[in-house]
């Protein structure tokens, strides 16, 4: 068992930027500029502090840092096992969630402090460092949380923040905050998506899913009788839990109820349609969604519990590790299936945020593949660590192109990239870093997205996944072609857009964050070789699964992978750099029978339409009839008009016998009378 | 007497305000303010010190009644706290609403409004603080006549028809569970749920006093149903729409959270305790009713475009989270069910305010189809909305994360036990996504209709006065205050936990 050693500060990671978010918002009051500095300030105490932490556990991997745990509160559990329920405030950190914290607090800091040009003057500038410094703070605090009620106090946190910031603009009054073409329908549903309307999806869609993270992380606490993190590990009650559940053959059903916050929040089919156009926030919002926050929650969420599903399924008997492996496999089905599925939307994007945040989603299906590869294989921790190490280098990357696409937007006022032609020559740095990232996106070697995904798809292969592995080479393929072919229009000529030439590089304020996250993916990937060991030694150490021996990378898959990156890479280098040709258009003219191809593409695969005409038609169906009919003429009409009726009927009638004849009168009293001796006599 | 005190000073405020010249409109709010405050700091107090529960003898034994008695709790603290909380802040911001009110209906009279406002909020404390069924119909027939007063005199609309509709539906459940509560009372010669000594909670005793079953179920049903009217439960919501929406809005405010979800701490009360065996065979009909509630309020509620009328019905829906809790019946459900009822107080009614906010300077705007974009205009309005919604949704920074988080465990541990058959499991917890999940969707979609977007009507709109502005967001911030302090709010349960072994038991 690892050694437990008891640090204060570490509460205060996530602590400051909270405290920092609600000053923010105070200051912001009086002065909306000000508010930007104590965001940031804030979040840089938390990232200076991520430092010592990761230190100290680099020093001895296999300890454990937590903070004092303060008792929060007590549920009395008269008949469970655990009579008592104790709830706690505190830290806990392990290798896994020290590299976290560090790489969220950082990349955080890099886009926090781009922000403060990039928001500079905005209408909302004190709302949006609010909510951003709150959702930094909120990732934090589900990453170091040691309880897992604060766990989803952090996870719901950034449901919020991400809610607020996608609507930031919420006036809806600029159509370069928007998503989508204008008038541009597919089944007769509007792909033109307004702030405000994207940030409602965004929430619904993730929060309707977290209500089985809370049925399932709930069911977790109260049935295994803790919610400290690290008693789950290798929790008895909750092994018997597992155990009960996989003898009624549920068990599947409820990891994957479990999970479905996780997909939600991490945009895995089928809940992926919010991070689309959750691209109307400012561009460093979308950065931090993608990259350091938000959509990494989900794979966190993956990485943390997945070691727990298999160290408990295996003390729960064989019937629960085959129910758990059943599950792993649909998590990664849906995982490969999301890498194909945005990786061919991507390819016919015309915007370049919304190139990004399909990139996005379909990364994040390698992640999930890989970590889910981990029920599947001997050695669990390799899943573990390739999901994890390709989580850290796409959030380099992927914050330096949201970054890069939000000044090279802002130059030529144009979220599409056509318009973008001929950047390269005025705005050298910014198109550097965008190139440089674009290229470790792309996978080629020797940048940090080649190691990274090479061991998922590895991992992918070891796992016996032979399907989706060929799926994931194949999305590679596409991801090389993609992500060129969006940096590539920054090289063309640009005879029509004229304001192109008015462009200038974007503030130092600016270009400094961008620059040095796509420089670190050069020097990860440089380094990656020599110390991915260690790095899986570090994550491995405290989790409740073996660690791994060593990491052999199979040279055949490497070599395969460098192959399918180079020809990708420059067949789109190629296409669009040297030819400088727009090349859908030509194709499209020359096979019309492939119009149908791209509209199918272009329009999400109709996803989009399809959930609308099922989900949002059928409801509001549902909620006008009963609102309309139900209501008004069954509930309000049975109530207020027939039954008062029915009482005014039952009035007349009693009235018209007392109408002041004796006869009736008497009639009355002598049946009254005969009745009354008929019950005295027992009769009736 | 600390209890006591809660009722008497209120009482007191009360008593001075209706023997005060009429223009002392200022004195009024701040007194009555001054008085509820001071019963929350109480309560405030009590949270933090006491570690048993608390009884107060009123008034000594009674032969056939038992006793009058006060007490405090870990089940009635959060109903406590919402009802002195909301109360006093709402009558700082009658303050500018019933001016507004008062010029458009050509006058009002400020005394008769607050003597009224002031019965009406002590006598939810009373309901919430007794030991009684008999003091318990007492004090909830006050608070009845005096809400429907304040209805029906400065109310919207067709103000005398709603004000007597409410009164005729709200007296048809209360004479249902005076009925009930008589015929367990006198053949248990006495109305006490709880008395002062141990075992304080008189876990069972229906099963004890009323010898045939059918007779146990005939009483639970009547106080059930009668409950079940005020609540309310579906099928029997439709007064709710009418009186919620037409009241004068600052009584909206107290009525839609406040009054309504004292009957599930009469059921929690009474039903639970009296006859746990009735309410476990009644247990799958309750769940599936609150789960119906949830989900029809919700579907309802987004076909509204009238602002208050729309919160009416969210309202109702949430009835229906706070029901689904308490009839779980386990230790998470019920205590998520009352922290609930504070979630759904501060943020209800920090919504109703808002709603007023709206009506006070849109020149009684109430239809969001003419809204949109406000959050321009009224930003404090717009922040305090949002942590409505957040705190009704169950969304942090607001205490709603944690009750939510409760119901949905205590929710989903009555599925995985009570059930085998994987279909049903999965039929509930699928009703139970689309439950939660509307809230979602109605309070989102809601608030980007009315502050968000476009403007859909050239209405102008400024901020509300600062006095009603910052009312609303004062209460609001409330939630976030209540998230810290939801440990302590939770922690008082422990002394109840005998209580709750007892009813496990009878499973």
């Amino acid at each position: 068992m690892s050694s437990v050693e008891i640090v204060w500060w570490i509460d205060l990671i996530w602590i400051i930027p909270f405290i920092g978010a609600a000053l923010a918002g105070l200051v912001g009051v009086f002065n909306k500029r000000f508010s930007g500095f104590i965001g940031v300030s804030s979040i840089f105490v938390s990232a200076l502090l991520t430092i010592p932490s990761l230190l100290m556990i680099i020093h001895d991997p296999s300890k454990i840092i937590v903070s004092p745990q303060r008792e929060w509160f007590v549920i009395d559990m008269p008949l469970a096992n655990t009579p008592q329920l104790v709830f706690r405030v505190g830290s806990y950190v392990d290798g896994l969630s020290a590299i976290m914290a560090l790489m969220v607090a950082w990349v955080s800091l890099l886009i926090s402090i781009y922000s403060l040009k990039y928001m500079e003057g905005d209408y909302g500038e004190h709302r949006f460092w609010l909510f951003f410094t709150f959702f930094v703070g909120s990732m934090l605090l589900l990453v170091l949380s040691s309880d897992l009620l604060l766990f989803i106090i952090g996870w719901e946190g950034t449901s919020l923040a991400s809610y607020a910031l996608i609507g930031h603009w919420y006036r809806d009054d600029d159509e370069i905050t928007f998503v989508g073409d204008k008038d541009r329908k597919a089944f007769g549903k509007s792909m033109f998506f307004s702030p405000s309307h994207s940030g409602v999806r965004a929430i619904v869609m993730t929060g309707a899913a977290d209500i089985g993270l809370l049925i399932g992380v709930g069911s977790m606490i109260f049935f295994g009788g803790t919610s400290y993190i690290p008693d789950l590990y290798l929790s008895s009650s909750l092994a018997s839990f597992f155990r009960e559940l996989a003898s009624s053959g549920v068990l599947t059903l409820f990891l994957f109820i479990t999970t479905l916050g996780a997909l939600a929040k991490s945009a895995q089919f089928p809940l992926h349609e919010w991070l689309v156009t959750a691209m109307t926030g400012p561009a460093s919002v979308s950065a931090l969604i993608h990259a350091a926050t938000m959509v990494k929650a989900g794979v966190y969420f993956m990485l943390r519990f997945s070691p727990i599903f298999i160290s408990i399924s295996s003390l729960a008997g064989s019937l629960a590790v085959s129910q758990t492996r059943e599950y792993f496999i649909i998590i990664a089905v849906l995982g490969g299936f999301t890498a194909f599925l945005m990786a061919t939307m991507a390819v016919v994007s015309r915007e370049l945020k919304l190139i990004w945040a399909f990139s996005t989603a379909s990364q994040i299906g390698y992640m999930f593949v890989a970590v889910a590869s981990s029920g599947l294989i001997a050695e669990p921790g390799l899943g573990i660590v390739a999901g994890f190490s390709h989580l850290l280098s796409h959030a380099v990357f992927k914050a330096a192109l949201f970054l890069t696409a939000g000044a090279l937007i802002h130059v030529v006022h144009s979220r599409y990239i056509n318009d973008m032609k001929g950047l390269a020559s005025f705005m050298r740095i910014t198109v550097f870093s965008a190139y440089l990232a674009a290229l470790s996106l792309a996978a080629v070697p020797p940048l940090a997205g080649f190691w990274s995904k090479d061991l998922v798809v590895e991992t992918a292969g070891i796992a016996g996944l032979s399907l989706i592995y060929v799926l994931l080479l194949f999305t590679a393929f596409l991801t090389g072609f993609y992500s060129l072919r969006a940096v590539g229009y920054l090289f063309m000529s640009s005879k029509e857009s004229s304001h192109v030439h008015e462009a200038h590089e974007a503030s130092p304020v600016m270009y400094i964050p961008y620059l040095i996250l796509a420089l670190s993916s050069l020097v990860i990937g440089f380094v990656w070789w020599f110390y991915i060991n260690d790095f899986a030694e570090i994550v491995l150490a405290a989790l409740p699964i073996e660690t791994i021996h060593e990491i052999h990378m199979d040279p055949m898959v490497m070599y395969m992978s460098i192959v399918i990156a180079l020809v990708s890479a420059f067949s789109s280098i190629y296409i669009y750099q040297f030819s400088k040709k727009e090349i859908y258009p030509v194709i499209l003219s020359k096979a019309p029978s492939l119009e149908f191809l791209h509209r199918f593409l272009y329009d999400r695969w109709f996803i989009n339409s399809i959930y609308y005409i099922v989900f949002v038609d059928s409801f509001t169906e549902l909620y006008k009839t009963l609102g309309r009919y139900f209501e008004h003429l069954v509930i309000d009409n049975f109530y207020h008009s027939i039954l008062t009726r029915f009482a005014s009927v039952v009035s007349r009638g009693f009235r018209s016998i007392q109408v002041g004849f004796i006869n009736i009168y008497l009639i009355a009293l002598i049946i009254g009378f005969l009745i009354m001796f008929l019950i005295g006599m027992g009769v009736i | 007497m600390i209890l006591l005190s809660t009722l008497l000073i209120p009482l007191i405020a009360i008593l001075i305000i209706s023997i005060s010249p009429e223009e002392n409109k200022k004195f009024f709010a701040y007194l009555l303010t001054g008085s509820l405050l001071y019963s929350f700091v109480v309560y405030m107090y009590m949270l933090f010190t006491y570690s048993t529960l608390y009884f107060e003898v009123l008034y000594g034994y009674v032969s056939s009644i038992g006793y009058f008695g006060l007490i405090y709790d870990g089940f009635n603290a959060p109903f406590l706290l919402g009802i002195a909380l909301v109360s006093s802040i709402v009558a700082l911001y009658s303050l500018p609403y019933m001016e507004h009110r008062f010029h458009e209906l050509g006058g009002g009279s400020w005394r008769s409004y607050y003597v009224n406002y002031g019965l009406f909020s002590v006598s939810m404390l009373g309901v919430a603080l007794s030991s009684n069924m008999i003091e318990f119909y007492i004090f909830l027939e006050i608070s009845l006549i005096t809400s429907f007063i304040l209805l029906a005199l400065y109310g919207y609309g067709d103000r005398i028809r709603i004000g007597i509709m409410y009164f005729i539906w709200t007296h048809v459940g209360a004479l249902l569970f005076l009925i009930g509560s008589f015929i367990y009372g006198l053949n248990a010669g006495s109305f006490d749920f709880i008395v002062p000594y141990k075992p304080y909670y008189m876990t069972g005793r229906g099963y004890e006093v009323l010898a045939p079953l059918g007779l146990q179920v005939i009483v639970f049903i009547l106080i059930f149903l009668g409950l079940m009217i005020k609540l309310p439960g579906f099928g029997f919501h439709i007064w709710l729409p009418y009186a919620h929406a037409e009241a004068p809005t600052p009584v909206s405010a107290l009525l839609s959270p406040n009054l309504i979800g004292l009957a599930a701490l009469g059921m929690l009360r009474i039903l639970v305790t009296l006859f746990p065996q009735i309410f476990y065979l009644m247990q799958n009909m309750i769940i599936v009713w609150a789960l119906i509630t949830m989900i029809y309020g919700g579907l309802v509620a987004l076909y509204q475009s009238d602002y208050k009328r729309f919160l009416a019905y969210s309202s109702i829906s949430q009835m229906g989270y706070i029901l689904l809790g308490l009839a779980t019946l386990t230790p998470a459900g019920v205590l998520g069910a009352v922290l609930h009822y504070l979630t759904h107080a501060l943020g209800k009614a920090s919504l109703f305010m808002t709603a007023g906010n709206i009506i006070i300077s849109g020149n009684e705007l109430r239809d969001i189809n003419k809204m949109g974009g406000l959050a321009s205009s009224m930003n404090k309005t717009a922040g305090s909305a949002l942590l409505g919604f957040l705190s009704i949704s169950g969304l942090p920074p607001t205490v709603g994360i944690i009750s939510k988080f409760l119901i949905v465990v205590g929710f989903a541990s009555y599925v995985i036990t009570g059930f085998s058959n994987i279909y049903l499991m999965a039929i509930l917890i699928l009703t139970a996504f689309i439950g939660f999940g509307l809230t979602l969707v109605y309070s989102f979609h809601t608030m980007r209709r009315i502050f968000f977007g476009l403007r859909r009507s050239d209405i102008e709109v400024s901020e509300a006065p600062s006095m009603a502005s910052l009312s609303t967001f004062v209460l609001a911030i409330f939630s976030i205050i209540f998230l810290i302090l939801a440990g302590y709010l939770i922690n008082q349960a422990h002394y109840s936990s005998d209580f709750m072994k007892i009813i496990l038991m009878m499973r």
